[in-house]
């Protein structure tokens, strides 16, 4: 029964000696056909930024709304408004800016900082008459 | 019946016993080599990987990728912000990014995508320094950019000049409801006559209007606006925007998506009872007044424009 037990033990040892050098070495683990929701969070709050800006080009609520829902996130509505407020704290000028305080509100979502965001003026002005 | 001697009989069954314990043992050691070669494989990968996995958009789903791509071109279309779009765009550690955004743009072409999504598209492989067929078709031409940003357009010109100028500059863009109104300058408005009269458009224009016409609608086909696009000399532009607006709504299209007729063709069907104005995006005089019209035979009729690029 020990000689048995001491076989056993052998045959682990030594398979897991090669399972690690193939899982280390020979085919090491990578990510492959990942979708958004498996993104990391600095990424997702990037493509939240991108799904914004492309909202504010094609105003299609239920493409962005679709997208939103492809990063899996149960809490959108919270991160979405966490994300627009700290883009207002940290560029209340920016066009980005702009873009996620309008995806949030247009997904009814709203927080007193979204009236602290200016919109973007242009740099060029070209003269006015009246 | 031979009876076997004893000794033979034991070594006999000395062998037996040995041989089933030598395949106990194997079984044994098998079952231990697999059992650890899964285990410990799955503990590589999943528990202890030596490289921490990383969820990027280097490994989306094409299909996500794809996705990505066309928001980044909105985005870049939007912000004009090329320093953001060139991050994005790294962290696909694409080592062929320039082709993959080509090849993007003609699986739009080949779909059909709006002329925004197509030219959004082209500016951001041109801003890679892409190359290729669509390319050189779709993609804003200096010419055409540069009539964007010295021409003095008439006020529907304005939110165009605009972007064009600032996402080349990379500067914020206005949204056109922010830009001021400019000083008021006569537009070259054309009124679309059932007899075709050709006009040469200011200096300041890009394209000066060199035919407008009356076409009959032959067979079961509808009333349109045909424009074909030419250079200089006659040749027919692709990539060339066109702008139709009419009481309520606006819309534009693209030269160059039917080849079969012209490189710098470009159509749009119209509706009855609607009056449409046409222009070029980059600049040209504008027709208005197009409207189905009543050919000799009884058949519907529509408008033939010819644009042509300024010397």
């Amino acid at each position: 029964m020990q000689r048995n037990l001491i076989v056993l033990g052998f045959g682990l040892l030594v398979g897991a000696a090669i399972g690690f050098y193939m899982g280390w070495f020979v085919l090491p683990a990578e990510l492959v056909d990942v979708s958004p929701a498996d993104l990391e969070t600095e990424f997702q709050a990037d493509y939240l930024r991108l799904i914004a800006s492309t909202y504010a080009a094609d105003q299609d609520l239920n493409a962005a709304a679709s997208r939103i829902g492809s990063l899996g996130r149960q809490d959108w509505p919270q991160w979405l408004r966490e994300e627009a407020v700290n883009q207002v704290i940290g560029d209340p000028t920016g066009i980005e800016t702009a873009h996620m305080v309008g995806l949030a509100r247009a997904m009814g979502i709203e927080s007193p900082a979204f009236d602290q965001a200016i919109p973007p003026t242009p740099t060029a002005e070209p003269e006015v008459s009246q | 019946m031979t009876q076997q001697p004893p000794d033979i009989e034991l070594r006999r069954s000395r062998r037996r016993r040995e041989r089933q314990q030598f395949f106990s043992y194997s079984s044994l050691f098998a079952i231990g080599l697999i059992i650890g070669i899964v285990g410990s494989i799955w503990l590589a990968w999943r528990v202890f990987p030596l490289e921490e996995l990383v969820g990027s958009p280097a490994v989306f789903q094409q299909t996500y990728r794809e996705e990505y791509l066309y928001m980044v071109s909105e985005a870049l279309a939007q912000t004009g912000d090329w320093d953001a779009a060139q991050t994005r765009l790294g962290v696909l550690e694409d080592d062929n990014l320039p082709q993959t955004v080509v090849q993007e743009l003609e699986r739009y072409l080949r779909e059909g995508r709006s002329a925004e999504d197509v030219r959004n598209m082209a500016r951001m492989a041109q801003s890679l320094g892409a190359e290729g067929a669509a390319l050189d078709l779709f993609a804003p031409t200096p010419g055409a950019g540069e009539a964007l940003e010295s021409g003095t357009p008439t006020p529907t010109l304005i939110v165009v000049v605009g972007q064009a100028a600032e996402n080349q500059q990379g500067l914020p863009t206005a949204t056109p409801t922010l830009l001021p109104t400019p000083t008021p300058i006569p537009e070259e408005v054309v009124e679309a006559e059932p007899t075709a009269t050709p006009l040469t458009a200011g200096a300041q224009l890009a394209y000066e209007l060199l035919s407008q016409e009356s076409v009959c609608v032959v067979d079961e086909g509808s009333a349109e606006i045909e424009v074909f696009v030419q250079d200089a000399d006659g040749d027919g532009i692709a990539g060339e925007e066109i702008l139709v607006s009419w009481e309520g709504g606006t819309d534009r299209f693209v030269t160059g998506l039917k080849r079969e007729v012209d490189a710098g063709y470009a159509d749009f069907t119209l509706s009855a009872g609607v009056s449409y104005s046409a222009e070029l995006v980059a600049g040209s005089p504008r027709v208005s007044g197009l409207t189905i019209g009543v050919c000799e035979d009884g058949s519907a009729a529509g408008w033939r424009l010819v644009f042509k690029r300024g010397q």
